[in-house]
């Protein structure tokens, strides 16, 4: 892939007049950024508005945020109810702002009417995605457009790799259910047959009531379960005391919707995470 | 066994919540006579400084709490007994200050909402073995501290001129008093969370006011209506699907309103 973004460069080098500038992106949130960064290469000045470690519900704007995207070609957001402040946030800015929602046309799980806006654990849905973003980075700057085809095609096939990675991992293993202390996963459990088991409509703010608890509790036992997994930017306690009262261990089961600074720092990216929850959830329910 | 008391957290949850329903009222006895009422409050937001700062700087946020509160506690009973200012209002302005403090500390920790809520609202369900022993511990202490200085207290609530000319140090046991309120705020935080911290100091206590002639009676009284508050919202919370720490307040409630209803007595003679 190097050496065909360098055979790119060489190429725009040759005709420079095309493309003066860089093409500003604006990406509401990381799992939508890292697709804009797959595709866009080194073409693109990329901004991301939910800093590392910020829950995108609870984001909002300042003023910065508002001139940045003022100054920008393109607005990238995965919607699905993710970002609720993107109606505010694009109101008013200038008409030449191509606005895509990254999610557009997948096919959504629902619960309880709701739909669920993690779709980027399941590769095969974030190849998908992939496809949206390249047509809007064509679309926003045509100039460029075979370079967004071969970064898109590059980034399609080390998804497709991915998936295959998951699919033979999760083959064979002794249980299929996974126990976790929140609902993020539904779109991974889809596309490797896996079984959550969570508490239903649980937001991270609110602790569940007894009752619900206790139903969770009856749930994993029935289901065997010897792990619970949490996720990495929520408190772990409710998993805590979900796994003392079962006598498992707890294992990080990363939903990936944003880095934190030490995940930053220390390079990690979607790849790596990813990886990292296939290996959690191999060793937690295991998987030959 | 009941069926509520086959989970390790329900247990949990339960000891701690009588744990702390045999404390609150102990103090809160001495507070609503003082007509003091309000310092829980106050300490409940201050502490929520110290929770702010634990969550930043990574340290366990209770001890943050237990930290700021007991600072707080000191302030608030320098300020107050320098006379330069009403009581109320040197309450008022550690409350707000207090809080203002943990807001400004929590925008610089924006991703923390989970851990901010439990303590907010209380999160007597995911206590921990550790946090039981540390509700255990810091009970024993106040209820232990309560018991050796009872006579001291009991003089200053009802005297303060004739405790002091009696030779009880009254400044002293002041103090005492506003730092054992602050050990309770911060055991009490874990149950029923920040919010609610006061009702389980005063709902009991008042309650217990309106049927005993005697400080005695009263105490057990409170007492004895707290641990039910705590037992009756706990059950409630499992059958109802509730939160417990708001279940808990409720069932206290209940008891004030069901015995201001059916008495009309001893209240009302000594106001």
């Amino acid at each position: 892939m190097i050496v065909r973004l360098m055979l790119a460069l060489l190429l725009s080098g040759c005709s420079q007049a095309v493309t003066p500038t860089a093409l500003e992106v604006v990406a509401t949130v990381y799992p939508v950024a890292e697709v804009a960064r797959w595709v866009g290469g080194d073409r693109t000045r990329l901004t991301l508005l939910v800093p590392p470690g910020v829950e995108a519900h609870s984001w909002e704007p300042n003023p910065q945020d508002v001139a940045q995207l003022r100054r920008a070609r393109l607005f990238l957001y995965n919607g699905v109810g993710l970002e609720p402040w993107v109606s505010r946030l694009v109101d008013g800015s200038p008409a030449s702002l191509h606005r895509v929602e990254a999610t557009m046309g997948l096919d959504l799980i629902r619960r309880d009417g709701q739909p669920d806006p993690h779709v980027w654990l399941d590769p095969l849905l974030i190849a998908q995605e992939v496809e949206t973003i390249r047509s809007a980075f064509a679309q926003a700057n045509p100039a460029d457009a075979t370079t967004y085809d071969a970064n898109a095609r590059a980034a399609r096939v080390r998804l497709e790799a991915l998936d295959r990675r998951f699919r033979d991992g999760l083959a064979k293993c002794q249980r299929r259910e996974v126990v976790v202390s929140h609902d993020a996963f539904s779109y991974l459990a889809r596309r490797y047959r896996l079984t959550l088991i969570t508490l239903a409509g649980l937001t991270p703010e609110v602790e569940p009531s007894p009752t619900q608890l206790a139903h969770l509790v009856k749930a994993a036992r029935r289901a065997n379960a010897r792990t619970v997994f949490v996720e990495s930017l929520v408190s772990p306690r409710l998993a805590e005391t979900l796994a003392r009262e079962l006598g498992a261990e707890v294992r990080v089961l990363n939903p990936i919707e944003g880095l934190t600074e030490a995940e930053a720092r220390e390079g990690k990216d979607y790849w790596k995470l990813m990886e990292a929850n296939l290996e959690a959830l191999r060793a937690g329910l295991g998987c030959a | 066994m009941p069926e509520f008391l086959q989970y390790g957290f329900m247990l949990r949850a339960l000891i701690a919540g009588l744990a702390v329903a045999a404390i609150c009222p102990a103090i809160g006895l001495f507070l609503v006579l003082r007509r003091l009422s309000l310092i829980a409050d106050t300490l409940a937001h201050v502490s929520l400084g110290g929770v702010a700062l634990g969550l930043l700087l990574g340290f366990p946020p209770t001890l943050g709490a237990l930290g700021v509160a007991l600072v707080g506690a000191a302030g608030i009973e320098r300020l107050r007994a320098s006379g330069r200012l009403p009581g109320e209002a040197a309450l008022a302005i550690f409350l707000s200050g207090g809080f203002a403090v943990a807001v400004v500390l929590l925008s610089f920790a924006r991703g923390f909402n989970a851990d901010l809520f439990a303590y907010l609202f209380g999160s007597l369900l995911t206590v921990s073995p550790l946090d039981l022993l540390l509700i255990l511990g810091l009970g024993a202490l106040v209820g232990g501290t309560v018991v050796l200085f009872y006579k001291e207290l009991f003089a200053i609530t009802f005297n303060e001129e004739l405790a002091r000319v009696a030779g009880i140090p009254v400044g002293a046991i002041n103090l005492l008093l506003t730092l054992l309120t602050a050990l309770t705020v911060v055991i009490a935080m874990r149950v029923v969370g920040i919010l609610l911290v006061s009702a389980m100091l005063v709902i009991p206590t008042v309650t217990a006011l309106q049927l005993s002639r005697s400080f005695r009676s009263a105490l057990t009284l409170a007492v004895l209506f707290a641990l039910a508050a705590v037992l009756g919202g706990l059950i409630a919370a499992y059958y109802l699907n509730l939160a417990a720490g708001g279940a808990i307040v409720l069932v206290a409630l209940a008891f004030f309103a069901g015995v201001s209803l059916v008495s009309r007595g001893p209240a009302h003679q000594n106001a």
